[in-house]
């Protein structure tokens, strides 16, 4: 699926194609709003929820790799790296 | 008084444990959720079980968590006499097929995170139907 196809679909569409397809990445919270980040194919779905991911605020599709920073400075390297010393 | 069945869940991200929760909620007559923050918990709580007492019904396990992750943990509850045929599902936002097979491989489900609330839809009977036929019976007798 290309990313217009992707944004031409409804919400509800939106997410199960996440859910079937999309591979997660990372999330970030902010207040009571979380934002989980998942690539679908060859772009970016960022999906914005508020209450703990009863409403969703936002769906927004990205084919940079420019969101990717931020949510892999989420990632401990330290705490990956004792686990592979395991 | 009625005994309540035990599930166990592992999960560092206090999002999904409050997902889970509601996702027991109508079953909270007959069903005990008791969360964990990582494995190293969990497999300390089942270490800590007297011989007296139930062992639980039901594990529901994230992959990534700090300390013990979930394929740790899975495999040390498959080592313990005590825990090696509890139903145990892995519940993870991975889609990776080499996870699969690792759940597969020690006996266990696998089953994807719903992205929203809308989509938890029966999760709680597919998480049941991993019970024991005794246990889901008697989950399910109550609603």
């Amino acid at each position: 699926m290309i990313m217009l196809e992707f944004s031409l679909l409804t919400a509800e569409k939106q997410i199960e194609e996440l859910y079937k397809g999309g591979v997660y990445i990372g999330k970030l919270e902010n207040n009571k709003e979380i934002t989980m980040l998942y690539q679908l194919d060859s772009f970016y779905v960022e999906i914005t929820f508020s209450n703990y991911r009863k409403f969703i605020s936002k769906i927004k599709c990205y084919d940079t790799m420019d969101k990717l920073l931020c949510y892999i400075e989420q990632v401990t390297i330290d705490e990956d790296l004792r686990c592979v010393e395991k | 008084m009625t005994l309540k069945h035990t599930v166990l869940y592992a999960d560092d991200d206090v999002d999904d444990i409050e997902l889970l929760k509601d996702v027991f909620l109508p079953y909270s007559n007959n069903v005990e959720l008791v969360t964990f923050a990582n494995g190293f918990q969990l497999i300390s709580y089942l270490q800590n079980l007297k011989t007296e007492d139930a062992s639980p019904c039901l594990i529901i396990l994230d992959i990534n968590m700090p300390l013990l992750d979930g394929k740790e943990t899975l495999i040390e509850i498959r080592n313990s006499y005590r825990t090696k045929e509890v139903p145990v599902i892995l519940f993870t936002t991975s889609s990776q097929p080499r996870d699969k097979e690792f759940a597969f491989k020690y006996n266990a489900g696998f089953i994807t995170k719903p992205l929203n609330y809308q989509q938890l839809g029966h999760i709680a009977d597919i998480f049941i139907d991993y019970c024991s036929d005794e246990v889901k019976k008697s989950i399910r007798k109550v609603i």
